[in-house]
């Protein structure tokens, strides 16, 4: 029993040694990775095409700063997208740390803003933090004005002329959720009472979570964290931290699926050994 | 010189958090206090604004209905103290009541009536892979759900469909750990590119020097005793 033994002694930082050098590897050395797309994110891709110009995207923010590895990437692929086509961008965050990541996406996508000559109160606007959670979500579907009196860089709504023409769920034609929890709330308000077509941005995490709303067609479809955003790197030709992680995200999780292999057989080669012991 | 620290800054605090690795230390220590700390203050900065913009904003332009929520929110610390405890359960009591109402009446429509509507799939269309996989949701929501019935001794053939109710549960909690670790191992890829691009990388190279000499050291003191 004593290579089972030295496995099973080993000293767990060494498992992180492992981990971390699966990371760096694929930076250092790259390699193209075969990528097929994902049914869930042609939609979501094909929906933002679909939409006639001056339709309105909303962005709801419900996520932490501890999300924003997973959710930045897919975040800017699908926002930079936006920013290509003729529509207009209104994003709101419910919760406190929103705003910042707001900030950081518009930021990156400062090229498309730039080069499609988007103008902040006219083609996009930041609603900044919303308190409240749930009801909240309820009073922007029926009442934007009645939760929202400033934006995110204290602007009076009453001078921001995109907001003349959004007032509640019936003026959204999609809506798209930076979400890094589940999903229930959302289904409840914006599903069932806003009637809204809406996507989850999600990290993994939820994935299963969203396929009981997927199959019942109360989400239109989902972007699933780093994969999607490399899906949808791949389908707007616009490469960057998504389409660079899957190298990364190969690699390790080989690495994961060794060990755990690894430590199953030595665990029922051990359990054998001392069965036939006893 | 701000110009150089600044894209620093991020590397120096993903290696006193990652240093946790290693062992636990001070350096974390540091880090890790300054996370909650960060977050406490963004989290009171943003509430506090928040009552402004949407409180005593409307009620300085003659929107009063605002004006009930704004009195009922200090009664909020009337918890802290065991004299003042009631005043505090009212505004709390209206929050639960808000809160559970519009809960209630989405769960129902969305999680429920919806949810077993989905799951009353056809098994006899021509497509064979499809009908497969409707046969599969029929099956799983059934068993799972009877797994949860404990009025009744679970032997036999309703015994037989329990077990695979439950083996359905383990492979939907399976799939849920294994999204649960993409998810941990996003969250700590996105730091690698800080770390392995410049200027990161220097910094991680002086980690790397710096846990190797610790390595070294605490090998000689075990050598010495």
């Amino acid at each position: 029993m004593g290579w089972a033994q030295g496995i099973a002694k080993i000293d767990t930082r060494w498992l992180y040694l492992a981990l971390l050098l699966s990371f760096a590897l694929p930076l250092v050395l790259p390699t193209a990775i075969p990528l097929k797309i994902s049914g869930e994110t042609r939609i979501v891709y094909d929906a933002v095409e679909a939409l006639p110009a001056g339709s309105v995207v909303a962005i709801d923010v419900f996520c932490s700063l501890s999300s924003v590895p997973e959710l930045q990437p897919p975040a800017v692929a699908v926002t930079a997208h936006l920013f290509t086509r003729p529509l207009k961008v209104v994003i709101w965050a419910l919760v406190p740390e929103g705003p910042i990541f707001a900030q950081m996406v518009i930021d990156k996508v400062k090229p498309e803003i730039e080069r499609y000559g988007k103008k902040y109160g006219e083609d996009y606007v930041l609603l900044g933090y919303i308190a409240g959670a749930e009801a909240a979500m309820s009073a922007l579907m029926k009442d934007t004005r009645a939760v929202v009196t400033r934006d995110q860089y204290n602007n009076p709504i009453e001078k921001l002329p995109l907001m003349d023409s959004v007032r509640g769920a019936k003026d959204i034609n999609l809506l798209f959720c930076w979400m890094a929890a589940q999903p229930d709330e959302r289904i409840r308000q914006y599903s069932v009472f806003g009637g809204i077509k809406w996507v989850p941005i999600n990290v993994s995490a939820w994935l299963s979570g969203l396929r009981p709303y997927l199959e019942a067609k109360q989400i239109l479809s989902f972007v699933n964290g780093l994969r999607g955003a490399a899906e949808y790197e791949y389908l707007t030709k616009r490469y960057s931290r998504g389409t660079a992680s899957m190298g990364m995200l190969s690699i390790s999780h080989l690495m994961v699926v060794g060990a755990i292999i690894l430590a199953n057989v030595t665990f029922l080669y051990a359990q054998q050994k001392s069965k036939r012991g006893n | 010189m701000l110009s150089v620290v600044l894209p620093l800054i991020p590397a120096i605090c993903t290696l006193m958090i990652w240093s946790y690795l290693y062992k636990y230390n001070p350096v974390f220590k540091f880090a890790e206090h300054t996370v909650v700390g960060i977050g406490a203050g963004v989290t009171f900065y943003m509430s506090f604004r928040t009552i402004i913009t949407t409180g005593v904003d409307p009620v300085m332009k003659g929107v009063y209905f605002m004006l009930p929520a704004l009195l009922l929110g200090p009664f909020v610390f009337g918890t802290f103290h065991p004299k003042t405890r009631w005043y505090g359960t009212l505004p709390i009591a209206i929050l639960l009541a808000i809160g559970f109402g519009l809960a209630v009446r989405g769960t129902i429509i969305g999680q429920i009536i919806d949810q077993v509507r989905a799951s009353m799939v056809p098994i006899t269309t021509p497509n064979m892979v499809k009908n497969f996989e409707n046969l599969v949701v029929i099956v799983g929501t059934v068993t799972s759900l009877l797994y949860f019935v404990f009025t009744r001794e679970q032997k036999g053939a309703f015994g037989v469909a329990t077990r695979l109710g439950r083996y359905f549960v383990m492979i939907a909690m399976g799939t849920t750990y294994a999204s649960l670790l993409l998810t941990n191992f996003s969250g700590a890829m996105g730091p690698m590119f800080t770390l392995m691009e410049s200027p990161g990388i220097y910094l991680t190279a002086i980690a790397v020097l710096l846990v190797m000499i610790d390595i070294g050291l605490s090998i000689a003191r075990k050598e010495k005793k």
